[in-house]
């Protein structure tokens, strides 16, 4: 039994770690206002590995749920529909921005702050985290025009 | 006497020309805000930014209101007090005239938040050519309401001349305001 077990922590680790591949640009998170119990948080994920990975969830301690969720114009409505996963191949990238996809923080624990880092972390195929922390931004006209929006 | 009808007619030739697609497209209507019945035809005589949404909306709901906010924000000071905004929220079963209220003021103090009865919200969607869709929920849920995101660009009559959406970039809408001021 000790043997297995060592086996596999032996295989577990000489597995790739795709999560050393992953490079975050660009993370932030949306400041919204007081009353609203939702955001988004937007990012660049790079994947700089000979092979591709996917994303396949994403957490957040802020909110009771979070989720990846695609955006689509269907007909001239835009409808967001949730990603079950995210494949990002070899040196590409997954990019979560307003009006694409996005990390979609739900109920929110508290009213989040302009500057506030918030920790998020996506689950990986291979079974890995890869964690990232985004500052907080106030997307309002004369407060961050530094901004992500582009 | 005629120096000022000249000026007028001059004025009203610099004007652009509203598209096709647009006009029979809007109109007036009544809806509720934290102070009462509002009506279009109340904020005759300024140019008005108008948005559907709701306020649970993460992403595209904030984006324009923050686009709406920006291309005021970039008026002129003389002009600032005849530009306004108006977010009519299609989810009525969240968001009340009060939070709608304290929502949209977080923008810009010019921005009233309107919302209705199904009823009522139904007809102002159908002049106003939105689709949207809430999903059966309760109140409660997390549920996400599909809608269209147009920013509607209304001229001093009350008539939709002109369309953008979240992704505009706020000078464009400024710029596209000052020749209806």
């Amino acid at each position: 039994m000790k043997k297995t077990l060592w086996m596999l922590l032996a295989l577990l680790s000489a597995s790739p770690a795709y999560a050393d591949d992953l490079l975050i640009e660009d993370a932030w998170v949306r400041l919204s206002p007081p009353v609203a119990d939702s955001t988004a948080a937007y990012m660049v994920v790079r994947n700089t590995g000979s092979e591709s990975v996917k994303l396949t969830g994403v957490a957040c301690d802020v909110a009771d749920s979070a989720g990846m969720h695609a955006m689509r114009m269907d007909g001239n409505r835009m409808v967001m529909s949730p990603l079950s996963e995210v494949g990002i191949p070899a040196n590409g990238e997954a990019r979560f921005s307003p009006g694409g996809s996005h990390v979609m923080l739900m109920g929110l624990k508290h009213p989040l702050k302009e500057g506030e880092m918030v920790e998020i972390v996506f689950r990986l195929s291979d079974g890995e985290n890869l964690t990232l922390s985004a500052p907080v931004r106030d997307m309002r006209a004369g407060h961050a025009q530094h901004s992500g929006m582009h | 006497m005629a120096a000022v009808g000249i000026t007028a007619w001059l004025l009203e030739m610099q004007k652009p020309s509203v598209p096709p697609a647009l006009q029979g497209m809007g109109g007036d209507f009544r809806l509720e805000s934290a102070t009462g019945p509002v009506s279009l035809h109340d904020f005759r005589g300024k140019v008005m930014l108008v948005f559907f949404g709701y306020t649970h909306c993460p992403d595209v709901c904030p984006a324009a209101l923050g686009v709406i906010a920006s291309a005021m924000q970039q008026m002129e000071a003389s002009q600032a007090g005849r530009v306004g905004g108006i977010f009519i929220s299609v989810d009525p079963q969240r968001d009340t005239p009060a939070l709608l209220n304290k929502y949209v003021s977080f923008f810009d103090k010019r921005i009233r938040g309107l919302t209705g009865t199904r009823e009522q919200l139904d007809q102002v969607a159908a002049q106003w050519r939105v689709d949207y869709e809430v999903p059966e929920h309760p109140a409660d849920a997390n549920y996400e309401v599909e809608h269209t995101n147009f920013i509607y660009l209304v001229n001093r009559d009350g008539k939709v001349v002109d369309l953008f959406d979240e992704q505009t970039d706020p000078a464009l809408i400024a710029d596209r305001m000052r020749p209806w001021l």
